[in-house]
């Protein structure tokens, strides 16, 4: 992840001074990225309450690790590397999860006004594909089409050589594609 | 699956799905969450001890300890060492001092907090990397939260005043957060460890109840699984282990 594009000059200041215990600057860094956050959590998980249920704890786990944080890494890929492990964490818990079914039928959690609905509709079908994909694959899918990072970002969040995310992303894709193609005939 | 579609029109359907509307975090739980970072309890670094203190009005063994600790070549080491070490009996007497110079019970129960996260990163790491101490590193944690428990129960008897709302609302956010990391924990734990962490969980949810219900104040939303407001104060003790913990009778 490139740190120009993640690591703006104020934003270095701001992580050195949360790292340091300045809790006002870790509040800016959560404004700056709890979007970020948000919505690869999301698009891992299948309801909306665990995606904030996700979001909370990456921030919990990622103020109590600031001690912890090499201020040169970017902290958006720092937040990232916390929200995929809370993610898979919480898929080894032996709790039931919401059937997908149920997460179509009952999308919202938290009713909005009826235009955030609908856009929001949009997003809630998008992602019962993605959960259908092998984590990898959905990895893949939220960080290089839907948050748009370079496939080299991308490598390096998951840990995987470029050339490995290359060849899946277009597998992933298609994947997808036919998941939610496969969707709209059924419906 | 690709041969059927190239690659152009799957970067084409890459684009569409970009396109798809953002999904957003609720404003509520946004702001929530973002007041409960702020309020929660610093993250666990060493405490800077207070040396006008030490020397100061304090009993002599205090600053005897202190001087002990690190004129006796085990401060780094102690610093650093992990439940099971020879060196955390030092580590554990430092975290004592620093319970003695607390000026009242509210910076008190402080302190405490900040000490059971540093055992809760103690049992994180030693799972990580030593499976050998988790163990004792159990043990260790839920010394602490008994010590924890201990100071709260004083600080919740008292009157409500403002620094020690604050005080129990910050030992309440941090029970919560220590609950869904234990919770976390259990799945990576080996099976004759969970029995111990089951016991941590209860202590926990011990300090979450009491703390949480405490008079003077709201509470702290409940972390998923966390229950057990009212449960009785008597903390679990850890049976059949090579005797109890640092902090507790019997130990040094």
């Amino acid at each position: 992840m490139s740190a120009a594009r993640d690591m703006p000059v104020d934003e270095a200041e701001l992580a050195r001074r949360a790292r340091a215990g300045d809790r006002q600057a870790f509040a800016q860094l959560y404004d700056r990225h709890v979007d970020a956050v948000y919505r690869y959590a999301f698009y891992r998980v299948r309801t909306d309450a665990e995606a904030n249920d996700v979001t909370s704890e990456v921030f919990h786990r990622a103020l109590l690790a600031m001690p912890r944080y090499e201020p040169r890494r970017p902290f958006l890929a720092f937040l990232y590397t916390i929200a995929r492990n809370v993610v898979v964490d919480r898929a080894r818990r032996a709790r039931p999860q919401a059937p997908f079914e149920d997460a179509i039928a009952h999308p919202s959690d938290a009713p909005g006004p009826e235009e955030n609905a609908i856009r929001l509709d949009e997003a809630r079908r998008l992602r019962a594909a993605i959960v259908r994909l092998t984590p990898l694959q959905q990895e893949i899918v939220i960080l290089r089409f839907l948050e748009e990072r370079t496939t080299e970002e991308v490598a390096q969040l998951v840990g995987k050589p470029a050339s490995t995310i290359r060849g899946i992303q277009m597998r992933a894709l298609a994947a997808l594609r036919a998941l939610l193609r496969g969707e709209e005939q059924n419906a | 699956m690709t041969d059927d579609m190239n690659e152009h029109e799957l970067l084409e359907f890459a684009r569409e799905i970009a396109r798809t509307p953002h999904p957003a975090m609720p404003r509520a739980e946004r702001s929530a969450l973002r007041a409960s970072l702020l309020v929660r309890p610093e993250p666990p670094r060493r405490v800077p001890l207070a040396w006008p203190r030490v020397f100061g009005s304090r009993p002599i063994f205090a600053a005897l300890v202190v001087l002990a600790i690190l004129v006796g070549a085990g401060g780094t080491a102690a610093a650093d060492s992990l439940p099971g070490d020879p060196a955390f009996a030092l580590k554990r007497a430092g975290e004592d001092v620093q319970v003695a110079l607390a000026p009242d019970d509210a910076a008190r129960l402080d302190v405490l907090v900040t000490q059971s996260d540093r055992r809760l990163m103690d049992l994180e790491k030693v799972v990580a990397v030593r499976a050998s101490a988790i163990g004792a590193a159990t043990d260790e944690y839920i010394a602490a939260v008994a010590r924890l428990d201990a100071a709260l129960s004083t600080l919740v008897a008292q009157p409500a005043r403002a620094a020690r709302d604050a005080a129990i609302a910050r030992a309440s956010a941090a029970s919560a957060d220590h609950l869904a990391a234990l919770q976390a924990l259990a799945a990576r734990l080996p099976t004759e460890a969970q029995a111990g962490l089951a016991r941590a969980i209860a202590a926990q949810e011990t300090v979450h109840g009491r703390s949480r219900n405490a008079p003077g104040r709201g509470g702290a939303p409940a972390p998923a699984q966390s229950a057990a407001p009212g449960r009785p104060s008597t903390l679990p003790v850890t049976p059949g282990r090579g005797g109890p913990p640092s902090g507790v009778p019997g130990r040094p």
